[in-house]
Formats: C-alpha cells, structure tokens, sequence
C-alpha cells in the first residue's frame, strides 16, 4: 500500500523538517565581460541533470523543459550542439574520478568540459537542470527566482455569499492559502570550452502542488494534489528559461 | 428541539449509506476503458489515450524490472486486474483516498491494483509502478516478505524512468529524501523489528522513507544488493531477524546506520546515484490496443475486486464488503454481459459471504446449468458451498463439504493448474477429516502458489500428521513477521504446539 507520497500529504509533513531546499536561490551570477555571450556561435546543450538528481515528482518535465531551452538558444542565433544523458554521464564519473586522483574535486568541472572538447566542436556548454525546492505562499502567491506565481485552487465552491460556505472555505478559495510548498526551477550552468564556468542563473516554473478544496466544506482542510498545469503551460516555461539565462543571454524586447 | 433536528439530519445523512450497502451507479460505470498486455488488464474511468499510456509504460517497466531483477520475463502465471479510478467516489469505495494513493492485493487465482489517478502524472506513474513491484515481487515468493524490504524496493521501482535515451532508475523522490534527511532514519532495528499497526502516521511516514533510503543504498551497489538478497533468503528460512542482519550485512545494525546517514546526505545534495542503461537495449514493443467497456463490464470487473477484498479479509474494517461486491455483480447481470454464467457464479459467493444462504445456491445453481464446464463458475460454486459447510455446522454440515469436494474437483478437471482451486479443496478435505488427501491438495496448492493462509492450513495438516518439524518450518517466518495481524498471531500459535 502507498500512503500518497510526496505530491500529497507525507509531503507537507515533511517540508516543516526539510532543511536541505532553499526558498529561493542567489541572483544570477555571470563572469564580467560575458553578458550577451559574445563570441558564443556554437553551445554544447548538455541533457538536463546531468549531474544534478533529477526528482521523481518532476521527472516529466525533462522534456518540455528541454525543448523550450533549446528553442530560445536558437532563437538567440546560437547552433545547438547535444550531449547524449549516458555519453555525459560516462565522461562526469571519469571527470570525478580523475579530480579525486589530483585531489582537487572542484576541478572535476573543467576536466568534465576539457574531455567533451575532444569530441564536440563548442565556445560553450550549456548545464541545464530541473529543481525541487521549497518557498513560502503567502495569501495563495510567490515569489522565486525571478518569477511570481499564484498557486491554483480546485474545486472551489462558487462563489458568493452563500451560507452554506464556511470561512474557512472562502478564505482559502479567494484569499489562498499560506505556508510552505514545493516548487521547481530551472537551474543552468554556463561554462567556456575551457572549462570556466562564467555563468550560473535560476528561473522559477510553478508550484509542484495546487489546493484541492473538494472537502473543505465539510472537513475544514484543503489537500495538496499534483498541480495538473505543470510543465503545460509554455508561457511560463519560456518565461521560466529567459530568466534562467539573464544576463548571459540578452531577452529578446517584448 | 434543536437535538431532534440534529438527529433527524443525521439519520437522513445515513440512510443512503444503509439502505442496501454501499453502491455505485450505473451513470458512473460510463465512458471506462481497458487494455491488456501479456495477462495484466488495465482498466480505468480515462481517456483511452491515458489507459494506453499506462499500460505501455507498464509493459516497458516489466522488460526493465525483468533485466535489473535477472527474472525471465515472462507473461503472468496469475491474471493481474488493474483498476485506475479518476473518479473520487468510486476510489472511496475501494480504501483510496485519505492518505492512501493505491494498493495491491494478491490471491492465489489473481491479483489486482488499485491506484486513484490524481491530477499529477509524475506521481500516478509512480503509484502504478510501486503497486506493480508489489505484485512482480509477489510472484517470486514462497514466504512473507519483510515490511521495509517490500516497501522500500516499492519505492525504489517506482521512479524508474525514460529520458534522453537512457532508462534511469533510482531516482529520489525529493519529499522522502528531504524527510529522511530532516528527521533522520528511523533507527534501522526498530525498522527491521517494528510493527505497523497501530503507529501514528508521520511514523509511518518514517518507515516508508526509511525503508526507500535503505533499499536505495543496497541497491546501488553490487555488495548492497548481494547483502540485501542474502538478508531476505535468511528471513524466508526463518531465522530471527537479530540474527540473520548480522550474518547478512557482516556488522553492525549502527554501523549500517552510518553508512546509510551518509548516503542520504548525497542524496540529499542532488548527487544523482542512478543507474543508466542505454533504452534501445529493450525494444519498442507496440501499445497494448485498448477497447472501450459497457457498464456491465465495468460492474463485473469492480464487483469481482469487491469480492476479493472480503476474500482477502482486506475489508475487515471495510463492513460494505460484501454488499458492493452484491451490488455491482447484480448490476452486471442485469446489463446481459457475454460472461453472465461466471457473473451469476460470483453473485451467489458474494450473496453467500452477507448471509443469503438461499439466494447464494440460487445464484450458482443457475450459473452452473448455464456453463457447467467453466472452471470459475465451479469455483464459485465450491465456495458457497464450502460456506454453506461452515455456516451450517461448527466442523461444516457432511452434505455441503461433500458438495464442495465434488465442486472443487469438478474446477481441477478443467484447469489443473489453478492454486485457488487446490487450496479450497485441501481445505474441505481437512474438515472432512481425511488430513493425507488434505495434505496432497495442500501441497499441490503451493507448488503453484503461496500465501500465508496455505502455509498455515498446510502447518495445521503437518500437525495432525505428528510432523511437528515440517510444521515449524513453514510456521516460523510467518510467526516472526514483526508487522502482526491476525496471521502471524495464529502462526506463532501454532508453533508453540510444535514444540517438544
């Protein structure tokens, strides 16, 4: 039997103990002299988590999280080069293996991007990766990385002034909820075909949850469901990606 | 005044509930669809695109599971029945909800898997697919699996996935990894001795991730998993689980803890310690092809898991049992279904498990005049009469257990090979009194199948026969399974009497 794991009720539980996630990452951080990429014709788009786990709760969104950041480095003039998840995970444990030897793990990054210049033709490689963290809601909203974010309520009861409609019910169905929840991110790394990494930046997706109100009414409890709009909405993924990659890439003018 | 209101509102509320058990309507029976692939059957209140994608991925998942676990991949033995619900009502019915995402449940003529399909993708796929190891880890057993072994390889299968070509298992669920880490394990020798009953839920929320972190560091090695398979091979032959963690792990339970500390913390840093297999090594099988279902169908299918869980006793605390296995089995007939003898057959059980001893024989009479050589339809028929046996009588009236013997046979002639059929009759057979041809049922049943209830009827037999030894063997695993119920208290009953 399986108690619903982290997308229901264990989660919430566990995020009042979780000290591993932060609420929101630092800001963007870039090398001087490399917003805009200059020189930068050809990136190495590495498979996303690469070499950071990729969550079980957000394992579709590999996909359309992939696409949308290929698509904008195209747009941007870039040609796109892939890596292969086995081929970059093979040269990753070699890389670690080889900076343990030296005994210098932070090397292991350039010795990673020095042994893909032996086979792909880059200026850049391009580490992407979905993450899982936790943020605070305040009033059923957010803030994280760069973006705002109100968390969907379901099965809301209509609205008005109904008798029937507790408080309770109301004020979570109009005012949202407060408290801590789980959101995802997109995390990227930027390093030159030297293997200097010159670019780390965040751009927050969407609530992993949303509120399910189905037995608020009588129950006086609103249950955290999988937010069923996740990963669906290309407006906030692309949303999500320009701010990932700002200031290294220049958004395009709205 | 006020008081009288109350409980006339109260009253009013409880009535649909009590008038005629619990039941489903037709209009919540539309618009379901199944799929079927090498014995498991799929079927759901979804979209026939989300029913095929489902079964497509379980389908992938058996040739995964099958290469990691070096098992043959080969159809099911037992027809697995997958029941995916979108609608909450209909999932209330059946225990989901509340906390309760899926379970599996496995007979000796079929297993089934319940899973209530949220709004999440991600987390039904990994429900599906931790029910399912259940039930592929089943398939291999001839003792009772360990709690946090069963539960944490559960875990562990259920986030394997597919991406830029690569199969990739062993990817961490981020709650239970933040909950281990934020809460620590749960010491690992309460893990391993620790009972469920009874516990509060954030202590089962302890066990499950413990259990997952646990799995998930033996598994990532070649020596872990070596360990882990050595630890359950010594559980199955009995022997205390103080004992056989030292002899399987080679030191101690806190030193494990250490190590298992440090695990998690990597795995709590997004250290990706998973294994990659290249996804072209499995094929592309085709899509199982789906059909849509008529209600009678889905009323026939839902009905015969109503039944299973009374059968189970997995509806002890679940009183409409027997009266929504009634109802729906009763809806099916009356929607003229092209199995309507087997449906008929299971109505006179599930009549026969409330009480109606009248309706029950008049059910499978009818049942059997319509298709007498269906084995279901016997083995319907040989349990309402195995029922009847034990109703009318405290060691079963002779009529009714001759009734069931000949029922039972009548089942074997047409399929020798069904487990569920050998143990009805070892059973009439013991309340016959004639324990050597009991014996050989019973014996017959087990090289086809195993489950608790055998091992002990078996026991019971190896007792009356002066085999104290053979008793004992069988005894032992289910009387020091740490999880209690009411089968492990009637095993360690039993194996008191094996003593000198």
């Amino acid at each position: 039997m399986l108690p619903a794991p982290l997308a229901r009720a264990l989660a919430w539980i566990a995020l009042a103990s979780a000290t591993a996630a932060c609420a929101s990452g630092p800001a963007n951080r870039i090398s001087e002299g490399q917003e805009g990429a200059p020189g930068v014709r050809r990136v190495l788009l590495c498979p996303p988590n690469l070499v950071l786990a990729l969550r079980s709760e957000i394992q579709s969104g590999w996909q359309p999280v992939d696409h949308e950041v290929e698509a904008y480095l195209q747009s941007q003039g870039r040609e796109v080069g892939r890596l292969g998840l086995i081929e970059g995970r093979n040269h990753w444990k070699q890389a670690i293996a080889e900076a343990k030897a030296a005994g210098s793990l932070t090397s292991a990054s350039g010795i990673f991007v020095g042994r893909l210049a032996q086979d792909h033709e880059f200026d850049a490689v391009v580490m992407p990766s979905l993450i899982l963290h936790q943020t605070r809601v305040e009033s059923g909203g957010a803030s994280w990385n760069g973006v705002s974010r109100r968390m969907r309520v379901v099965n809301a009861p209509a609205k008005g002034v109904g008798r029937d409609d507790s408080t309770f019910v109301k004020g979570i169905a109009y005012g949202g909820i407060s408290g801590p929840a789980w959101v995802t991110s997109l995390h990227v790394l930027v390093y030159t075909r030297g293997g200097q990494l010159i670019f780390e930046g965040r751009g927050g997706i969407d609530f992993v949850q949303e509120a399910d109100l189905t037995d608020a009414s009588a129950k006086y409890r609103w249950e955290p469901r999988p937010n069923s709009s996740l990963f669906r909405d290309r407006t906030l993924l692309y949303e999500s990606v320009v701010q990932a990659f700002e200031p290294y890439l220049v958004p395009p003018d709205e | 005044m006020r008081s009288r209101i109350a409980m006339a509102l109260l009253l009013a509320l409880l009535a649909p509930a009590c008038a005629g058990g619990a039941r489903i309507p037709r209009s919540q029976l539309a618009g379901w669809h199944a799929a079927e692939a090498r014995g498991t059957r799929l079927i759901g209140d979804l979209a026939a695109e989300e029913i095929q994608r489902l079964a497509g991925d379980l389908v992938r998942f058996d040739a995964i599971f099958a290469k990691l676990a070096g098992w043959p991949e080969a159809a099911n033995t037992t027809p697995l029945v997958i029941c995916l619900f979108r609608s909450r009502e209909i999932a209330k019915h059946f225990g989901l909800g509340r906390g309760v995402a899926g379970w599996a449940l496995g007979a000796l003529d079929g297993s089934f898997i319940t899973v209530e399909i949220s709004s999440g993708r991600d987390e039904d796929r990994n429900t599906l697919l931790h029910e399912y190891t259940h039930v592929l880890l089943s398939r291999n057993q001839r003792a009772p699996l360990p709690r946090w072994y069963n539960e944490g390889l559960a875990s562990y299968f259920s986030t394997v996935s597919e991406r830029n070509g690569a199969v990739v298992v062993g990817a961490a669920p981020g709650a239970l990894a933040a909950r281990v880490t934020g809460r620590g394990a749960m010491p690992l020798d309460r893990l391993f001795g620790v009972s469920l009953v009874g516990m509060r839920f954030d202590e089962v929320a302890d066990f499950y991730a413990t259990s997952w972190a646990l799995s998930h560091y033996l598994l990532s090695s070649p020596s872990g998993r070596r360990e882990l398979s050595e630890f359950v091979k010594q559980l199955a032959r009995g022997v205390p689980s103080e004992q056989a963690q030292p002899a399987a792990f080679g030191r101690s339970v806190d030193r494990l803890g250490e190590e298992l500390a440090v695990h998690v913390a990597h795995l709590n840093r997004g250290v990706p310690i998973e294994t990659l297999i290249d996804a072209s090594t499995f094929g592309a099988p085709d899509p199982p092809p789906v059909v849509a279902l008529d209600a009678g169908e889905v009323a026939y299918a839902l009905g015969r898991l109503a039944l299973a869980m009374v059968e189970m006793d997995e509806a002890a605390d679940w009183e409409t049992g027997p009266d929504l296995a009634r109802n729906l089995l009763t809806l099916a007939l009356a929607e003229d279904v092209p199995e309507a003898p087997r449906v008929e057959a299971a109505l006179g059980e599930a009549r026969a498990l409330s009480g109606d001893a009248e309706g029950a024989l008049e059910a499978v009479q009818a049942a059997l005049a319509r298709a007498p050589d269906d084995s279901r339809v016997r083995l319907h028929a040989a349990r309402v009469a195995l029922l009847r046996a034990e109703a009318e009588a405290p060691s079963g009236s002779p009529a009714a257990l001759a009734e069931a013997e000949k029922q039972y046979r009548h089942a074997l002639t047409l399929d020798p090979e069904s487990a569920s059929a050998w143990f009805g009759l070892g059973q009439t057979l013991v309340r016959m009194g004639r324990p050597d041809d009991a014996f050989a049922a019973l014996e017959a049943a087990r090289r086809l199948g195993w489950s608790r209830p055998l091992d002990i009827a078996l026991a019971r037999v190896h007792l009356d026969r002066g085999e104290p030894e053979q008793a004992a063997d069988l005894l032992r695993p289910i009387a020091q399974d740490p999880h209690g119920g009411p089968q492990q208290e009637e095993a360690a009953e039993l194996l008191e009497q094996t003593l000198p």
